[in-house]
């Protein structure tokens, strides 16, 4: 893996040391599924392998693909080595002072876990833990997250969106080298394995948000899987395909209304007499007790969240895709 | 209801963000409007708090009503949600940062709609943003918390330095790439701590650390520590990590840069402050016999470099920002002197800097709008043509000068009481020197708009026409520099009802 | 720091705690990458292998010998009383690093988005020919 990493920034190709990454992303996602951290792993599968390694391509693909080299600056480089040797040996040095690897009593699995693995089923009827735990114990951290995931989408759209009505004059500009014209009867394959793949990823990321409480998933996984769908179907046939069903303004309103169905429900609490996203409070207007009113205020965020991740993805892809213009692209 | 008032703080403006996204398609004029609102809700919550602080103490709030639990295997009961708190250290920050935000955006609505036209759809929602994001970290009590807040104030930082065309794409990416590392850094350093110490609340970790240290100092600890400091010094561009702050806040347009230079760095200086003496505690800082030198000459070097870079630059927005830079030295050094002035004089500067910060920038803003230039030698006849603007902008340089009753009198003399009690001669000579710089530039800039043109008052000369700054503009600018002289002016209020209770009872005099 | 002594100790520990030889030195590939290359690219790439770098440690430091992953199954979820801590995965870390790698992420596709502005601006990448052009 170390090797992966190597090679990636080291190729020459731009393009070629895209696909490196993802494939690095990939490896890192087995390592840890293999450590037993199967959402984190499903999240980088999903993220780092997928929508990462897509994003670059994309920046990549209306720009000249490859590096030049320039000689110099080595020693700079060297400098840099250097500095970067010692932190590491600096990092390392507190070697010694860590608990063994894998220990179950180590501070980190014995101080504050125990309670959520032992009282989370009570307090929320959610078995998945990390579930339980991102969305209801540390919820405020995710609210937060998901406004980085929309900050990222407006402020993406704010950097690169030219709104210009007369597109045809864009042709001129500078440095843009104008991506090969499409032709229709080109991969055809493509287009039709993705006929036949989008509908199911779709509903498989619905699944996954529904049944996050269950089984390894929940809000982000889901909304990336259904942001991918709907950049497959771009990138398969056409930009402009993806556009004349999704106009940007329901794109861009809808990666707002997830942040704020979280934050609204937060809201409801305060109004109920609870403190923020203290979901239990709503055991009056939510069916069930307090902990199954938990479980919803949980499935109603995670809904949130996968609907600002699921547009904001699409968004930012196109804006990266098509230099801000909205019109062609990858 | 008062209960709530430490979320309301951060609700404000992150509600009032998603609703002006929303106002950006429907009807963009409502934006705004929904910003200060925002705005205006949190700091009045600010306000009550600091009083309420002032009178009862530290103010705890759990999210999700996750607060201390009883763990089986463990002594004492730990916090197992997310905390925030409103304590003496942090409440006059808040009150700081939520106040000046609401004077800029009255402040920059006029600058907004005329160098940004036609591109505004989401600036008022990135600037509540990057607010909710800087009163976040101000505000939390747990240091994961703290490092998403300082991504969403980061992410929105990094987009309104790119509204200003031309060179601000890449200031913005270098500072991108540098806060990047910075932030790298801290997750990094909040590792080392998370394992040996098991939580990531703030108040559990001050108790535990002590307990954990007791068979010796823990490597693991000090380089997490070392690591977070690192991260926060990044963030804060002090020596030698200040390479992206003059390009970043001189490329974006002036409404981002308002915002941004007077409160983004300050904050970083908080997360600083609460990672040393609360998380920490002083007698590991006075522990750490090898840093504290180290620290010192950094700040020296900070301070003298800032000082003698803004003598060389011609461009007014350079020279605020070397000036940025060497207040970030102050306030450094005077947290790393670890005695009971330094401190004071640090945590008062947090505040008396925001705001003079802030002055500077808008009286600059103010110029650059009228005269469309920047540069030293554009000012002939300023002060005739902006008379009020420039009374501002004197009575702000006076202040960075240090002259009484300015609050910049204050912070000098105590993180000078600070640095001579602790034997710490260089730093006190940079102080003093980079009072005589800015006094120096003061009256190179006097000289030029004052003298170098006709003087219109005497028979037979031209009559130089008033240009003033628009009302919008002005008056925000003349009650922050107005504001100077009363925080100065209160300084001893200040000083002995809350930042003497926020210094740790463990310190020497 | 160390005596000669000490010395095989500190090898000792070294190869005992290996995985975490391997993730700084992923780590530190990452942080060279983002400061020293001149492609503006490469940085960003930098900045994602440095970031999952992290990642990676703090999911070793959760990592639990044999244990299983941190959901709860049926016959568990009825009868509370009989789970047993050490069977399963920390969830903490897991959700510290779903938030690190969203966020992450975030920052990677502002980080292109603004290098592919300037490469609209100087038709290239390279961090020396913008430099070049801008000082013309």
């Amino acid at each position: 893996m170390v090797l992966f990493a190597l090679i990636s920034l080291s190729i020459q190709n731009l393009m070629g040391a895209a696909i490196v990454f993802g494939a690095y992303s990939f490896m890192m996602c087995l390592i840890w599924a293999g450590m037993g951290a199967v959402d984190v792993a499903f999240t980088e599968a999903a993220v780092g392998a997928g929508v990462s390694t897509v994003f670059i391509v994309s920046t990549i693909y209306n720009t000249s693909a490859t590096m030049r080299s320039r000689p110099g600056g080595m020693a700079f480089k060297f400098f840099i080595g250097v500095v970067v040797t010692l932190a590491g040996a600096f990092l390392l040095s507190a070697l010694t002072d860590f608990p063994d690897w894998g220990d179950p009593n180590s501070p980190v699995n014995a101080t504050v876990v125990p309670y959520y693995i032992e009282n989370s089923i009570d307090d929320t009827h959610v078995p998945n833990l990390v579930t339980s735990v991102l969305a209801d114990y540390r919820g405020f951290d995710t609210l937060l997250e998901t406004t980085v995931v929309f900050i990222a989408c407006i402020a993406i759209y704010s950097i690169l969106r030219i709104e210009t009505a007369k597109s045809k004059t864009d042709e001129t500009e500078e440095g843009i080298t104008s991506p090969p014209s499409y032709n229709p009867s080109d991969s055809l394959i493509v287009r039709q394995a993705s006929r036949f793949m989008i509908p199911f990823m779709q509903l498989f990321a619905l699944y996954v948000i529904a049944h996050g409480h269950y089984s390894p998933g929940g809000g982000f996984q889901g909304g990336v899987i259904l942001g991918a769908s709907l950049i497959l179907l771009a990138i398969s046939f056409d930009l402009k395909f993806l556009l004349r069903h999704w106009r940007e303004k329901s794109l861009m309103l809808l990666v707002a209304s997830g942040v704020f169905l979280y934050a609204a429900v937060g809201l409801a609490c305060v109004f109920m007499g609870g403190n923020y996203l203290e979901y239990g409070i709503l055991d009056s207007i939510l069916p069930g007790d307090q902990a199954m009113a938990r479980s919803h205020g949980i499935l109603l965020v995670e809904i949130g969240v996968g609907i600002t991740v699921m547009f904001s993805m699409v968004a930012i892809h196109i804006n990266l895709a098509s230099n801000g213009r909205f019109d062609r692209g990858l | 209801m008062t209960e709530q008032l430490p979320i309301v703080i951060i609700l404000g403006p992150l509600l009032a963000a998603v609703l002006a996204a929303f106002a950006g398609w429907f009807r963009p004029k409502l934006s705004h409007p929904f910003v200060l609102l925002g705005l205006a809700v949190s700091f009045a919550a600010a306000l009550k708090l600091v009083f309420i602080v002032a009178d009862g103490g530290a103010q705890k709030y759990w999210l999700g009503g996750w607060g201390d639990k009883v763990i089986p295997s463990q002594k004492e009961p730990f916090v197992v949600g997310i905390q925030i708190t409103v304590d003496h250290l942090n409440t006059l920050l808040l009150a700081a940062v939520s106040g000046i935000a609401l004077l800029t955006a009255i402040y920059a609505k006029r600058l907004v709609d005329t160098e940004l036209a036609g591109r505004q759809r989401y600036f008022d929602a990135l600037f509540a943003l990057l607010v909710a994001g800087l009163l976040g970290i101000s505000i939390t009590g747990d240091i994961f918390n703290l490092y998403v807040f300082m991504e969403i104030a980061a992410l929105s930082s990094y987009a309104l330095i790119a509204y200003g065309k031309g060179r601000s794409y890449m200031a913005s990416f270098n500072y991108l790439i540098m806060g990047t590392m910075g932030a790298c850094l801290y997750l990094l350093g909040i590792g080392f701590i998370f394992i040996k110490g098991g939580t990531l609340n703030i108040d559990d970790l001050s108790r535990i650390i002590p307990t954990l240290q007791a068979n010796g100092p823990s490597q693991a600890l000090f380089v997490g520590f070392v690591l977070i400091i690192l991260g926060a010094w990044a963030k804060m561009a002090f020596f030698p990590f200040h390479g992206w702050l003059p390009n970043a806040y001189t490329y974006a347009p002036t409404a981002s840069a308002s915002v941004l230079a007077p409160l983004a760095t300050k904050v970083a200086v908080y997360a600083m402050l609460r990672i040393m003496l609360t998380v920490y505690s002083i007698d590991y800082i006075n522990g750490l016999t090898g840093i504290q030198p180290i620290a010192l000459y950094l700040s020296t070097a900070a301070i003298v470099m800032g000082s003698f870079f803004s003598l060389t630059q011609t461009n007014l927005k350079m020279i605020a920002c070397y000036f940025i830079i060497s207040e970030v030295g102050y306030m450094v050094g005077g947290a790393w002197l670890a005695n009971k002035p330094g401190l004071t004089g640090a945590m008062y500067h947090l505040v008396a800097d925001a705001a003079m910060t802030s002055a500077l920038f808008m009286a600059i803003g103010c110029i650059v709008y009228r005269l469309g230039q920047a540069q030293l030698d554009d000012l002939k006849g300023v002060f005739f043509k902006m008379p009020v603007t420039m009374a501002a902008f004197v009575v702000t340089m006076a202040a960075l000068i240090g002259v009484p009753p300015t609050c910049g009198f204050f912070s000098k003399w105590y993180l000078i009481q600070g640095a001579a009690q602790a034997g710490v001669w260089h730093f006190v000579a940079a102080l003093l020197l980079s009072s005589l710089v800015k006094a120096i530039i003061l009256f190179r800039i006097i000289e030029i708009g004052y003298n170098r043109v006709p003087h219109p008052a005497i028979e037979g000369n031209p009559a130089i026409p008033r240009n003033e700054a628009p009302l919008s503009m002005l008056i925000p600018t003349a009650a922050m520099a107005l504001g100077l002289v009363a925080l100065g002016l209160g300084t001893s209020t200040l000083v002995n009802t809350i930042i003497a209770k926020a210094l740790p009872a463990a310190l020497a005099p | 720091m160390v005596d000669s002594t000490a010395g095989s100790d500190t090898m000792e520990n070294l190869i005992a705690n290996f995985n975490y030889v391997i993730v700084v030195i992923l780590m530190m590939i990452g942080l060279w990458a983002m400061l020293a290359q001149k492609n503006l690219i490469k940085k960003c790439i930098g900045m994602a292998i440095f970031q999952t770098g992290i990642i990676l440690f703090f999911i070793s430091i959760g990592a639990k010998n044999e244990a299983k992953v941190p959901i709860l199954s049926k016959f568990v979820v009825e009868n509370s009383s009989a789970i047993i801590v050490n069977d399963y995965a920390n969830p903490l870390t897991q959700i510290l690093m779903l938030t690190a790698i969203v966020v992450g992420v975030a920052t990677l596709g502002v980080g292109l988005a603004l290098a592919q502005k300037v490469y609209q601006q100087h038709s290239t990448f390279h961090e020396d020919e913008i430099l070049e052009n801008q000082r013309k």
